[in-house]
């Protein structure tokens, strides 16, 4: 461990005693070598079931630690004075120490790091309990951890400079990220920051604004990115450098003001003829986009993960006070308007809650490039964490837009649902904002099959590597096409392991106790007969409860004649059987029409064809039936109206 | 729709149930002829989800029919 560094808010190191109950981590798999992770499949077709079958878990030991660690967090958290930190617009320096001391700054970092080592896991629902008591605090933290220095530097850094630099982030020395600057903001790829090296190699000189750095203004290591200039011996590009931030030159020139997260230590910092040893480099010249991209891939969960901590408080004021409030005789939360937001509250919670734990696990088996993921997580969970507030603030009424402080003035619960709001905000924006995130998606949704015919469109490539790369387009298309319109879940042993299949609605009311014997009889003859393979039992469900209405399967149907003839083929069946029900009978019938040829045998059972197959007789039968009824409704309104009229 | 299910060359088993107030026995058999190979089977006493009503009587209606 490096000497406490002089600057360092925190003067308390943790003790050696407490990393040495740490668990030593798991080595990091190589990244690149990582395969397609899920919503990238899910883009082409296929749902990659490994990824939540078996469902990830932490490892025993891993999990012990973490929740020894949460326990601790906890217990600490219960002492900190968030409507200090509102008030003051500051987090007090006993809170940093306290964090420091449970090791907070270390959350991530490796064991042998001197940091706790907890993986993405642990440290997300680390920033979900901070994420209930204060936002600012969250964002200290995950600004230092997510995007600061120790992510790029276990990244990319080399061993010396985990060696220096780790150790002392892990106990303190806070760090930031310096990207954006006044001109430049979801452009990073503009920045004009330099870093221009001396004649000798030896150093390199940076100059440059940087904007909205947060915990830049009390940080004692900066992660700055400057652009080196191309020259000789220097492939040049965005680079990524450790700068120390009492390095002559750097100047903080204000702390800036926010809507929210009024606790953040947040600067406009200068950089002017600042030196840096060549060492400094995270990784090559011409990297550093490369690196703040890589970091956000797992540091962007760190927002899902406050999200979630505040939809847990959202939830818990919006419980208590829609109980203690009472108008119109009842408690609010009876209204069942009130209610619907109470429910939007706890259901979002809960799948907040459920996408933070399964990216952070996917994040920690490292098996996955789980870029999708994170960005698909701090998207949507940004999103609705900002929906979550809002609500909040309604249910609280004018008390929701009161601040914390005036309530508590008046002699009121000092539930500060405005401040919520305003911290959820920025959510929306940094890390990448809604709308890079949604470009990054959808560009990623296209991407695979750039990259299959990559090779075929760039002109630079010659005619042989043109030919391997036809070659291994058209395997790609040839495992892609079929994945796609039939995939795994239409064949008929794909989910064995996970035994029979619920049985559609109809049969499952087959299936209780009084019709028991029946249902028994019927399900096994039925099984004699699927096992025939080449019957395909076709919308069962448009019976019983969850009726298929004939619009939904009508509208739907024409893609799935031909995926049916798709499946045909798939499954290697010459000519197959078709076994219709109810509603299903139009796919059927559209099938028949269009594959006649490849059809064998027709079993229609209570048909409901579409309109354009229905029988005359049917459409009689039901026009008699319609004059016979007495036309109560009508004539009742008639007579309504009439009445008015009068 | 009509004209081209006239000229469906495919083995049509038609299963109506004789409750079904979806399509009723009768206009079912009117349905059925529609199909020039086409056979015709009410499930008594059922109605439109009739392997529910009479599983033995449907099942065994079907296989006979596939084999
Ligand atoms: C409180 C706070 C803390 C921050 N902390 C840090 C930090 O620690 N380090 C750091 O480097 N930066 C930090 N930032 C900067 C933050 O990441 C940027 O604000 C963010 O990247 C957006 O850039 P911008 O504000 O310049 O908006 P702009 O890029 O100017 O965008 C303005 C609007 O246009 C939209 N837009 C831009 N391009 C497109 C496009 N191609 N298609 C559709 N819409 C587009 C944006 O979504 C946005 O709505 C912080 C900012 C704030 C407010």
């Amino acid at each position: 461990m490096s000497p406490p560094s002089p600057r360092s808010r925190c003067s308390h190191r943790r003790t050696s005693t407490s990393s040495s109950r740490a668990p030593s981590p798991r080595p990091r798999a190589n990244r690149s070598g990582a395969s397609r992770a899920s919503p990238r499949g899910l883009y082409l077709g296929q749902f990659d079931l490994s990824l939540i079958h078996p469902h990830p878990r932490p490892e025993p030991e891993r999990r012990e630690h973490g929740e020894k660690f949460l326990a601790e967090l906890e217990s600490y958290l219960r002492t900190v004075d968030s409507a200090r930190i509102e008030r003051e617009a500051r987090i007090p320096d006993e809170v940093f120490q306290g964090l420091a001391e449970l090791g907070c700054f270390g959350m991530k970092i490796p064991v042998e790091y001197g940091g706790l080592g907890l993986g993405q896991y642990y440290y997300n629902h680390a920033l979900t309990m901070i994420g209930t008591v204060n936002a600012s605090v969250g964002a200290l933290l995950s600004a230092h951890q997510s995007v600061g220095l120790p992510e790029p530097l276990v990244l990319a850094g080399t061993e010396d400079q985990k060696r220096q630099y780790l150790p002392r982030c892990a106990t303190g020395a806070i760090s930031a990220f310096l990207l954006t600057e006044p001109e430049v903001g979801s452009d990073p790829a503009r920045l004009r920051a330099t870093a221009v090296p001396t004649e000798d190699d030896s150093e390199y000189v940076l100059d440059g604004t940087k904007l909205w750095t947060t915990n830049g203004v009390v940080a004692e290591l900066l992660v700055v990115m400057a652009r080196v200039p191309k020259s000789d011996g220097h492939r040049g590009g965005i680079s990524a450098f450790i700068v120390e931030a009492d390095a002559p030159g750097i100047t903080v020139h204000r702390r800036n003001a926010f809507m929210g997260l009024r606790g953040i230590e947040n600067g406009l910092t200068s950089l002017r003829n600042v030196r840096v040893p060549r060492e400094n480099l995270i990784g090559r010249e011409g990297e550093g986009l490369k690196i703040a991209l890589t970091t956000l891939n797992a540091g962007r969960l760190a927002i899902p993960a406050i999200c979630a901590g505040a939809g847990k408080w959202s939830l818990k004021i919006a419980r208590e006070w829609s109980n203690a409030r009472v108008q119109w005789g009842r408690p609010v939360g009876e209204h069942a308007a009130v209610a619907h937001k109470i429910a939007f509250i706890a259901a979002t919670t809960f799948a907040l809650e459920a996408v933070v734990d399964l990216s952070g696990m996917l994040a920690d088996e490292d098996r996955k490039d789980i870029r999708i993921e994170a960005a698909l997580a701090k998207l949507w969970a940004s999103e609705m964490g900002w929906r979550i507030g809002d609500e909040l603030v309604q249910i609280r009424g004018g008390r929701g837009f009161e601040t914390a402080a005036s309530l508590a003035a008046r002699g009121e619960r000092a539930v500060g649902a405005e401040q919520a709001l305003r911290d959820l905000r920025i959510n929306r924006i940094f890390e990448g904002s809604s709308e890079i995130m949604r470009l990054l998606i959808a560009r990623e949704a296209v991407d695979a099959h750039l990259k299959a015919a990559g090779d075929l469109i760039d002109p630079h490539v010659d005619l042989a590597d043109k030919l391997k790369a036809a070659a291994s387009a058209s395997g790609f298309y040839a495992r892609w096409l079929p994945q796609l319109v039939a995939g795994k879940g239409d064949l008929p042993t794909s989910y064995d392991e996970f035994g029979a299949l619920a049985p559609p609605p109809a049969l499952r009311r087959a299936h209780q106790p009084q019709a028991g014997a029946k249902a028994s009889a019927y399900l096994g003859d039925l099984g004699g007969l699927s096992q025939r393979r080449t019957l395909q039992l076709l919308d069962l469900r448009g019976t019983g409860d969850s009726q298929t209405p004939m619009d939904a399967a009508s509208y739907r149907v024409d893609r799935q004649v031909d995926d049916l003839e798709a499946l045909r083929s798939h499954l290697g069946l010459e000519r197959m059987d078709l076994l219709a029900h109810s509603a299903g009978a139009a796919l059927a019938l559209l099938y028949a029409v269009r594959y006649g040829d490849r059809l064998r045998r027709l079993v229609l059972v209570c048909p409901t064809p579409r309109d354009d197959g229905m029988p005359h007789s049917k459409r009689r039968l039901l026009a008699r039936r319609a004059s016979r009824t007495p036309q109560r409704r009508p004539s009742t309104t008639r007579r309504t109206r009439s009445n008015r009229k009068r | 729709m009509r004209s081209a299910i006239a000229h469906l060359d495919v083995p049509v088993l038609l299963i109506a149930g004789e409750l079904d107030v979806a399509l009723p026995p009768r206009p079912a058999a009117a349905y059925a002829s529609l199909f020039p190979r086409s056979e015709f089977a009410v499930v008594p006493n059922a109605g439109h989800s009739p392997w529910q009503d009479d599983p033995r009587g449907c099942v065994d209606t079907i296989a006979r029919f596939l084999d």
